[in-house]
C-alpha cells in the first residue's frame, strides 16, 4: 500500500472514526514527560573524569560485566602485548579488525602467544578482537561499530576480545542513547549496525536454564587501556 | 475450532506442565526483582505509559518522520495494511533473490501474520534460529510464551525431538543441546539467502530499528545473509533514542530480568560502500493488520504494548494452562485482550473469561496497560454482539427483580429456601440449570440462616 494512504487511514482513525461502539480512547497528556526518572542502568553521575574517576568507573564497569559472565581488566599501553596473549594463549587464530595504532601492540601479544592472524571476518577463527567506540559502566556494556571492521569478527569466534580506550567509559543509558542519537543520524555515511554488546550470549530456553555461547561468543572479555 | 474451556481441560491434565511453567514464571519475577534494584518501577511505569500514549497519539508524524528517515540511510521500507499484503511483499523480496533459504529470529509479528507458513508454501525452507523457537518450530508447535517459547518443553523431550529430527545422539545436559544446536543453526547462518526479523522499537528521529536479543542469533540474522527484513508492527515507534533509554531497560527487566539483553542490535541501513560485510538490501515492512482500528476505540492503550511478557508470568490461569491455551499468537492476559479484538468474538470471544480479573497483570504491566479493566470492557461487548435471547431476558428480569427492595427481599427469601437442597459446609458448589453453568467452575457461600437486616433490627438499628 502506498505510504500516503495507509497513514490517511491512521490519521483518521486517530481523529475519532469508527469505533464499532467499542468507547473512546482514555483521555491523557498528549505531550511528553520532561523529567525522565532513572532507570535501573541509569549509572551515578560522576565528575569530570580524572584518573581516580578512571578507577572508579572501570570498577563499576568491571563489576557490571562480572555479573553477567563477562571479564574486565584494567591495562596500560605496555601491559597491552601481555595481556593479549594471555588471552589468546590456547587459540590457534584471531580475526583482528583493524585496531589503529594498537594493532601492533595486539600482534605482539599473539605472537607471544602462538597465535596466527586470520584475514578479517575469517569464519573458522577462534579468537575475534576489537576495539569498542564506548563502555557503559553501569551495565559493562561495549558498543562496537561496522564502520570498525568485519560484523563477523565480533559474531562468529567463540572468544570476542574487546579494547575500550579508558576515556570512552560512560556512567550509563542516558549518555549512551545521546550518543546513538549523534551517530545515527540519517544517511548513507552512518554506521549500517551498531551493537551493544552485554557479556556472552547466553539462553536459558530449556527449562530455565542458563547455558553461555548459544549463536554467539560464550566468552567475552574487555580490556580498558588507560591513558 | 476448540473452545479455551477444551484446549485449558487437555493442558491441564498434561503432566508437569503446570509446574513448569509455575516454575519458570517464578524464575522470572525473582529476577525481574532484582532487575529493577533500587529504580522506581512506579514512576518508571508512569513515564513510560506517557511516552507510549503521546507516541501512539502522534503515530502518522512518527511514522512519516521514521520511513523519511530510514530511506535517507538506505533502507526501503514497505506500508502493509493487511497480513496478507505483508506477506505477499515479503515472499515477492525472498522469490526476487532467488530466496531458497530463510533464518529468522523470534519475531511476535511475523507469527502474527502467518509469514513462515506462506513462505514454506513457496517453496523456501525457514528455520527458525531461536534455540527456544527452533524448538517449538521442529517439534511443529506454536510458542507457549512470549520471551520462553518452549516453557512447556522438559529436556529430555527437547533431546528426543533432536535425536528424532537431526539423527543426533545426545545427553539431557542443556548445555549440550545447546551446543549441538549452535552447530547444525551456524551452518544455516552462513548459507542463508534472506534474514528475517521482528523489530522491538523503531526510532523515528533516526529511521533505526532496535533489536534486542540474548543468543546472538538476530545479530547473524541481520549481519550474515545478503537481504535483511525487519517486519515491524506499526506501533512500534519511540520519539527518539532518549525515550529508549527508558523503555528499553524496562522491556528488558520486564521480560526476562535483565538490566539489559546479551545483545542490543542498533540497524541503520545497508552495508555502507566502506564496510567490509552485512546485507547489500534492507527491507522494513510496517504492519497494521488491525491495528489502526483499535485507535478511535476504548482498546487503544493495548497499543501501548512492548510484548514483554510480564503479564503472562503473574498470570494465575497462564501459569496453570500455558500459552497455548489460548488458541493463538498471543496468549496470557495480552492475549486474551489483543485476540478477540484482531479476530472478533466468534472465534475468540471465549478468552476475555480466561482471567480471575485478579489484577496482578495490570500490576505487573511496565507501560501501564489496565488490563483487567480492558478484559472487563471486552466481556461486556463480547455479551452485547453474542448473548441469546434467553440471556437477555434472564438478565432483564433479574435487573428488574433487583431492582427494587421488596422484588430483592423476596428472591432472597426463595433463594434462602431453595439452597437447602444444594448447600454444603456453608458453601453453594451446585447450584441447578441454567446457574449450573456458572457454579461448575466455582463455588460461593451459602446465604447466612438469617439476613444481616435482621439481626440489625433486633439489635435496636434504625
Amino acid at each position: 500500500m502506498e505510504r500516503s494512504e495507509f497513514l490517511r487511514v491512521v490519521r483518521e482513525r486517530l481523529r475519532g472514526g469508527d469505533s464499532a461502539g467499542r468507547g473512546r480512547p482514555p483521555d491523557g497528556p498528549a505531550a511528553l514527560p520532561e523529567e525522565y526518572p532513572p532507570t535501573p542502568v541509569s549509572g551515578p553521575a560522576l565528575g569530570p573524569l580524572d584518573e581516580s574517576a578512571t578507577g572508579l568507573i572501570f570498577e563499576r564497569f568491571a563489576e557490571a560485566l562480572a555479573g553477567v559472565g563477562g571479564q574486565a581488566r584494567l591495562v596500560g599501553r605496555g601491559e597491552l602485548p601481555e595481556a593479549v596473549a594471555a588471552v589468546a594463549r590456547g587459540s590457534d587464530g584471531a580475526a583482528v579488525h583493524d585496531l589503529g595504532e594498537l594493532g601492533q601492540l595486539v600482534e605482539q601479544g599473539l605472537a607471544r602467544a602462538g597465535c596466527s592472524v586470520l584475514p578479517p571476518g575469517d569464519a573458522e577463527a577462534d579468537l575475534g578482537i576489537t576495539s569498542a567506540i564506548l563502555g557503559v559502566a553501569a551495565t559493562g556494556s561495549v558498543l562496537v561499530s561496522s564502520a570498525q571492521g568485519h560484523r563477523a569478527t565480533a559474531l562468529l569466534p567463540p572468544t570476542h576480545l574487546v579494547l575500550l580506550p579508558a576515556d570512552r567509559l560512560v556512567p550509563g543509558f542516558g549518555e549512551l542513547c545521546t550518543r546513538l542519537e549523534e551517530l545515527c543520524r540519517p544517511g548513507r555515511r552512518t554506521p549500517s549496525s551498531l551493537v551493544l554488546v552485554t557479556g556472552p550470549s547466553r539462553t536459558s530456553d530449556i527449562e530455565m536454564t542458563p547455558v553461555l555461547g548459544v549463536h554467539g561468543p560464550g566468552q567475552v572479555i574487555v580490556l580498558v587501556i588507560s591513558a | 475450532m476448540s473452545t479455551f474451556r477444551e484446549r485449558a481441560r487437555t493442558l491441564l491434565a498434561t503432566p508437569g506442565l503446570g509446574s513448569a511453567i509455575g516454575h519458570a514464571m517464578d524464575v522470572r519475577a525473582e529476577t525481574r526483582q532484582h532487575a529493577f534494584g533500587d529504580a522506581d518501577f512506579e514512576a518508571l511505569r508512569q513515564t513510560a505509559r506517557a511516552i507510549r500514549a503521546h507516541t501512539i497519539a502522534s503515530l502518522p508524524e512518527y511514522l512519516e518522520r521514521f520511513a523519511d528517515a530510514a530511506e535517507a540511510s538506505g533502507a526501503r521500507v514497505f506500508f502493509a495494511s493487511t497480513a496478507g499484503e505483508a506477506v505477499a511483499h515479503i515472499g515477492r523480496i525472498v522469490r526476487e533473490h532467488g530466496g531458497r533459504l530463510v533464518v529468522k529470529s523470534k519475531s511476535m509479528v511475523t507469527e502474527e501474520i502467518e509469514l513462515t507458513a506462506a513462505l514454506e508454501r513457496d517453496g523456501a525452507e525457514v528455520v527458525e534460529t531461536d534455540l527456544g523457537e527452533h524448538i517449538v518450530q521442529i517439534a511443529q508447535e506454536r510458542p507457549s510464551h512470549i520471551t520462553v517459547p518452549a516453557v512447556h518443553k522438559t529436556r529430555a523431550q527437547v533431546r528426543e525431538l533432536f535425536e528424532r529430527v537431526y539423527g543426533a545422539r545426545l545427553s539431557d545436559d542443556p548445555a549440550q543441546i545447546t551446543r549441538f544446536a549452535r552447530d547444525v543453526l551456524r551452518d544455516r547462518f552462513l548459507n542463508a539467502d534472506v534474514g528475517i526479523t521482528g523489530v522491538n522499537f523503531g526510532v523515528a528521529s533516526t529511521g533505526s530499528l532496535v533489536i534486542v536479543t540474548n543468543e546472538g542469533n538476530g545479530r547473524m540474522c541481520t549481519s550474515l545473509p545478503p537481504v535483511h527484513i525487519a517486519v515491524m508492527g506499526m506501533e512500534r515507534l519511540v520519539p527518539t533514542f532518549r525515550e529508549l533509554s527508558v523503555l528499553l531497560p524496562l522491556l528488558t527487566a520486564s521480560a526476562t530480568g535483565q538490566r539489559i539483553t546479551s545483545y542490543v542490535n542498533v540497524v541503520n541501513g545497508p552495508r555502507r560502500t566502506d564496510e567490509p560485510d552485512g546485507p547489500e538490501e534492507l527491507h522494513i515492512v510496517v504492519v497494521d493488520n488491525g491495528r489502526s482500528a483499535l485507535l478511535p476505540t476504548e482498546y487503544r492503550p493495548v497499543l501501548n504494548c512492548i510484548r514483554c511478557g510480564a503479564c503472562q508470568n503473574v498470570c494465575p490461569v497462564f501459569r496453570h494452562v500455558g500459552g497455548h491455551a489460548y488458541g493463538s499468537v498471543y496468549g496470557g492476559p495480552i492475549g486474551a485482550v489483543l485476540t478477540p479484538l484482531m479476530e472478533g468474538f466468534t472465534r475468540a470471544g471465549d478468552l476475555p473469561h480466561a482471567s480471575t480479573l485478579c489484577a496482578a497483570c495490570s500490576d505487573a504491566c511496565p507501560v501501564g496497560i489496565p488490563l483487567h479493566d480492558l478484559l472487563i470492557g471486552l466481556r461486556r461487548d463480547a455479551a452485547a454482539e453474542r448473548a441469546s435471547r434467553a440471556e437477555r431476558v434472564g438478565f432483564a428480569l433479574w435487573g428488574r427483580v433487583w431492582g427494587s427492595a421488596p422484588g430483592y427481599r423476596a428472591s432472597v427469601r426463595l433463594a434462602r429456601a431453595g439452597q437447602r437442597l444444594f448447600a454444603r459446609g456453608g458453601r453453594l458448589g451446585r447450584a441447578p440449570f441454567p446457574l449450573s453453568r456458572w457454579t461448575a467452575g466455582r463455588d460461593l457461600p451459602a446465604l447466612a440462616k438469617r439476613p444481616f437486616r435482621d439481626t440489625w433490627r433486633r439489635a435496636g438499628g434504625a
